[in-house]
């Protein structure tokens, strides 16, 4: 069994009432990198990245990342 | 990559290109020139003219019989030695024609593997995929290519001019040929230097696609 970083944008595009493309338009991130972000196939997150994504939907990193177990 | 270096990249490509198009239709037309060309060879062997090129060594000794020469070198009076490149001309047969033919071939054949993996290396730098996992196992195969071609080419030459030899004879008027080999050894190690190569690449392109995905 391992575990993963599992980034819960999902659930906080809903909580927000957000579109992928109006949050890609106000961090900056591309709609392909977001895209990567919500698919989990994200191997790292910069800072910077983070801080952006948690400004636009007004919350805390540990809102945004969740460790999960897979397998 | 800059514009330079891609414009550069597109030129070596359309130059590999030409070569390839050259090559392919040489590697087809070649041995029915060779079937064709040997078919229409003289009969008489002293009319023949083969001027088949082939490497060997050889020994030309002074006014002594064959015999004598190739019991003992110093005995013999011995001129001159060495080992390059001896155009056999007028053969009793046409074996050694067809067996240089032949041998011709499966270098090109050879060479054309190396080839097609340049033209497909340079096609993905030019798309900007220089960093691509292929890339690294294309530089490995061209790596094992150059070891190859360095290690049965000699080979070839070597029981392609026994052969030879054993058509036209090893001793004619003073004159002794063996079949010779050399080894390129600087061929070989810069064939596995590449394929060193090729895994700093294969680490580069791991790394470049962990990059792809830091988002």
């Amino acid at each position: 069994m391992s575990r993963i970083i599992k980034i819960n944008l999902d659930l906080l595009l809903v909580q927000r009432k957000m579109s992928l493309t109006e949050l890609s338009n106000i961090v900056g991130i591309t709609m392909a990198n977001l895209s990567i972000l919500k698919r989990g196939k994200a191997r790292a997150i910069r800072f910077s990245t983070l801080v952006a994504l948690c400004e636009a939907l007004d919350c805390e990193p540990g809102d945004l990342l969740q460790l999960e177990e897979t397998g | 990559m800059s514009t330079t270096e891609n414009r550069l990249a597109r030129i070596v490509k359309r130059f590999l290109d030409i070569i390839w198009y050259a090559l392919i239709f040489t590697a087809v037309v070649w041995p029915i020139a060779v079937i064709i060309i040997g078919l229409s060879k003289p009969s008489d062997p002293a009319e023949r003219h083969a001027d088949i090129d082939t490497f060997l060594s050889f020994k030309i000794y002074s006014d002594v019989s064959t015999e004598l020469a190739t019991q003992s070198e110093n005995a013999a009076g011995l001129l001159i030695r060495g080992k390059g490149m001896v155009q056999l001309n007028n053969t009793p047969s046409l074996l050694a024609w067809y067996l240089s033919g032949a041998i011709t071939e499966i270098m090109g054949f050879i060479f054309l593997f190396g080839l097609l993996q340049m033209r497909r290396l340079f096609a993905s730098v030019i798309k900007g995929e220089s960093f691509a996992r292929e890339n690294a196992g294309r530089i490995k195969t061209i790596g094992y290519v150059f070891i190859g071609w360095h290690i049965i080419y000699p080979l070839l030459q070597y029981f392609g001019g026994r052969i030879m030899l054993n058509d036209i004879g090893f001793n004619v008027q003073g004159i002794h040929l063996h079949p010779a080999f050399e080894l390129n050894v600087g061929g070989i190690f810069a064939g596995f230097a590449i394929i060193v190569l090729s895994g700093v690449l294969r680490e580069a392109a791991s790394i470049h696609h962990e990059q792809s995905l830091t988002v």
